[in-house]
């Protein structure tokens, strides 16, 4: 890296250099590299016109994805955030639209325009948590303004971890974690001094265009990511074999198995709000004095009685023991059914702040 | 102007309602920042609604009861003052300044005491505005 | 240790004093446990007991109160949390056959091992140990002495990140209900939009409805994914609870709020 930036002085030169590698490269595969510090100048001249949201450490164990003002409040020694990005494009209370009576009769606003903003330093599995996401609010010809209107806007920044948890299982799946663009704009993986930065869409070019910041990649770069990436696949805990677990749970529904599995299961929303890809929503309103409101999407668990209580008394997922099928049945067979995806990313949240330790992947294996 | 101060009181039927009703019926002039909410008794009063208050923008909140020993409900205002001990401490913990939360005992006959005591809690809350 | 546990356990359950065990087993790492439900022998062999057997059992009894259950508890504050559900009649005494775990151990970490709980406190200072013993230290003091400003903003910052998950609710042995006041919807105390003011109010009338019941044994500190200090609250309702009415909880003292005195708290409301 040293001789690059030798012969490469000046940042006329290096865009130089910039055209050439792109034409050898082709569009398809754009790789650069940047260095700490100008990745630092790069986020601070970024935050100028946009919101950027980064791991900010808010309370002693507690980072949490949080706007930033400057580079130096991101916490880039976390592995993983207490709560997944969801909530940066898919927020927990998404106001669709206020309400005000007036002397015209009833007025609706709806929300003001939404700003461009980043989301750095998202680990893969969160990034992927929004491709899943897309599929679904996007299906069936059916499109969700609400939630594309956020998504649009958004460019995401991946930074690929090093360091995997005893909860992490994101190579359980196909397009495996550490290093997966699924879903990102550009992806950053780390090393050592610099990052190595690949190009994934239309977005994430726009950022690198400018190339003030940027340095191609070398062929030795491309060796170290290679290195990295099986180092941090040695690293990962076991891996589950997804496709028989499928086919297991496809004639597991009236299994004794879930008799007991559940039991430990206390019923709070906790796994599915910290989830990257639990999608559930209810849709309420919320009164703002006598003849004002709101009417809000919020997030809804499947976990909680309320989710499928009817009007009339009736519950359908009345017990424990239907609800935590349902919530393992959604993720890793309704949802295969319907879009050839496990609802997962494998980032293991729900397994670590589980507060009684059910471990999705034991559950998952445990299935017949 | 500056906007005034809000204080919802929240009065017992039997006797603090009264009390105010009284302040009125002999015309003694008290501040018009109290809103008053009434209430079967003050064994009733829910944390709910004073939190509430607080959170829609009340300045300050003022619960009266019977004196101990006058409730009509015998012992409504013995539980009251128990739970309140704990609401206003708690209340005090999660940061509420202690003169935006008051609780007294004000008789049906006790109309004079009535405006005493929200010329009292207005001031009260005004010096706490003021260093707000 | 656990080797003693699990020969309890499968005499326990040879003997058919017991339909099922609930006790700790080994969680996804060396560092977690789990809950684990056993009632059959072969199965004993899953039980463990260490210092990170932090959970709360008790809080699974009233859901198996038709079932003769033995149950492991790994610190005192557990064995408070069954003796007040039997107090208030949620599950029945006969039922429950309580393994006191902490007891069998003398290697467990020092809070856990401290943590032995005192039969027959009764006397003013006899509390005031028990009080000091269970680790109120100076933390609730301390915050006491901060403006009301300053503590204001200290508990914004901490409930504006609250994603409402009730996960707090849900691991408290005494957080019983069926029907909690935040699911009611007539009237509904609670709207689904999650704000800093209602997430606030929340935790605050849970402290209020737990008041004189709660053990301290920090599960919903522990459980909290966004790590909001409510032990911090916990502490301060058992402080007021002991100062204000000599009271404390687990102790079979009939509770504060169904009970009062009429020459008490003269100075509190005049």
């Amino acid at each position: 890296m040293l001789f690059v930036l030798l012969l490469q002085p000046t940042t006329y030169n290096l865009q130089q250099k910039f055209s050439v590698n792109l034409l050898l490269l082709g569009m398809s595969i754009m790789e650069y590299t940047i260095t700490t510090n100008n990745l630092r100048s790069l986020i601070n001249d970024l935050l100028k016109e946009h919101i950027v949201y980064a791991p900010k450490l808010v309370s002693a164990n507690t980072v949490l994805y949080k706007t930033i003002v400057s580079f130096d409040e991101y916490d880039s020694t976390a592995l993983m955030t207490n709560t997944s990005a969801k909530s940066m494009i898919y927020p927990q209370t998404n106001r669709l639209f206020e309400f005000a009576k007036t002397t015209d009769g009833m007025v609706l606003k709806e929300d003001e325009e939404v700003k461009k903003s980043i989301i750095f330093g998202c680990r893969p599995c969160d990034a992927k948590g929004f491709s899943l996401l897309d599929n679904l609010f996007d299906w069936k010809g059916y499109r969700d303004e609400s939630y594309f209107s956020r998504r649009d806007k958004t460019t995401i920044i991946s930074i690929s971890c090093t360091a995997p948890q005893s909860t992490c299982f994101c190579n359980s799946f196909e397009d495996w974690g550490a290093t997966s663009k699924v879903g990102s704009d550009l992806l950053l993986i780390p090393m050592g001094d610099k990052y190595l930065v690949e190009v994934v869409t239309e977005k994430g070019k726009k950022i690198t265009e400018d190339g003030k910041y940027f340095e191609p990649a070398t062929e030795r770069d491309a060796a170290i990511k290679q290195e990295i990436e099986q180092s941090v696949a040695e690293l990962m805990p076991k891996k589950l074999k997804l496709g028989e677990i499928k086919e297991n749970l496809d004639t597991a529904f009236e299994s004794p198995y879930w008799d007991r599995v559940h039991l430990p299961c206390l019923k709070c929303n906790l796994c599915t709000f910290v989830c990257p890809t639990c999608y559930c929503f209810d849709i309420s309103e919320c009164p703002k004095g006598y003849s004002n409101g709101e009417r809000n999407r919020t997030w809804d668990s499947c976990m909680s009685e309320q989710f499928t209580k009817m009007a009339g008394g009736v519950n359908p997922r009345s017990d424990s023991k239907r609800r935590f099928r349902q919530r393992v049945m959604h993720k890793f067979r309704y949802h295969v059914d319907n879009f050839n995806e496990y609802l997962c990313t494998g980032c293991g949240r729900c397994i670590k702040y589980c507060p009684v330790g059910i471990d999705i992947r034991r559950v998952l294996e445990g299935a017949k | 102007m500056e906007k005034d101060i809000n204080i919802i009181g929240f009065l017992c039927n039997w006797c603090s309602y009264a009390g105010a009703d009284l302040t009125g019926l002999n015309r003694i002039i008290y501040p018009t920042n109290i809103k008053i909410v009434r209430i079967p008794c003050t064994g009733r009063m829910d944390p709910v609604l004073i939190m509430e208050a607080f959170h829609n923008g009340a300045d300050g909140v003022l619960v009266s009861g019977c004196h101990p020993g006058d409730c009509h409900y015998t012992e409504g205002n013995y539980y009251w003052r128990r739970r309140h001990a704990v609401l206003k401490r708690l209340l005090e913990f999660l940061g509420i300044d202690e003169r935006r939360f008051q609780a007294t005992w004000v008789s049906a006959s006790e109309g004079k005491r009535f405006a005493e005591v929200v010329k009292k809690v207005v001031d009260d809350v005004r010096s706490w505005k003021k260093n707000e | 240790m656990s080797k003693t546990l699990q020969e309890t356990a499968r005499n326990l359950l040879a003997e058919n004093k017991v339909e099922v065990i609930i006790g700790y087993a080994q969680g996804y790492d060396a560092f977690h446990t789990r809950p684990v439900f056993i009632s059959n022998v072969e199965d004993v062999s899953k039980l463990i007991i260490n210092e990170y057997c932090t959970n709360n059992l008790s809080v699974y009894l009233p859901i198996h109160k038709k079932l003769k259950v033995g149950i492991v508890t790994a610190k005192e504050q557990d064995l408070a949390s069954i003796h007040e559900l039997i107090n208030e009649h949620q599950i029945l005494e006969e039922n429950v056959i309580i393994i006191e775990a902490a007891k069998q151990i003398s290697s467990l970490s020092s809070e856990l091992g401290e943590a032995q709980r005192d039969r027959g406190i009764d006397e003013e200072d006899g509390r005031q140990e028990a009080w000091k013993k269970r680790g109120y230290d100076m933390a609730v003091e301390e915050f006491e002495k901060l403006s009301a400003k300053e503590r204001e903003t200290f508990w914004d910052k901490e409930f504006e990140r609250c994603i409402r998950c009730y996960a707090c609710r849900q691991v408290c042995p005494v957080c019983y209900c069926p029907d909690c006041f935040v699911n009611r919807t007539m009237p509904k105390y609670l709207n689904e939009a999650v704000d800093m003011n209602k997430n606030k109010l929340f935790s605050l009338v849970r402290m209020l409805h737990v008041f004189g019941r709660c053990m301290d044994c920090r599960a919903c500190n522990n459980a909290c994914p966004v790590g909001i200090p409510l032990r911090l609250l916990t502490k301060k309702i058992a402080k007021d609870a002991l100062e204000l009415f000599g009271y404390v909880s687990g102790q079979g003292q009939e509770h504060p709020f169904s009970t009062f005195e009429k020459d008490e708290l003269l100075e509190e409301i005049r």
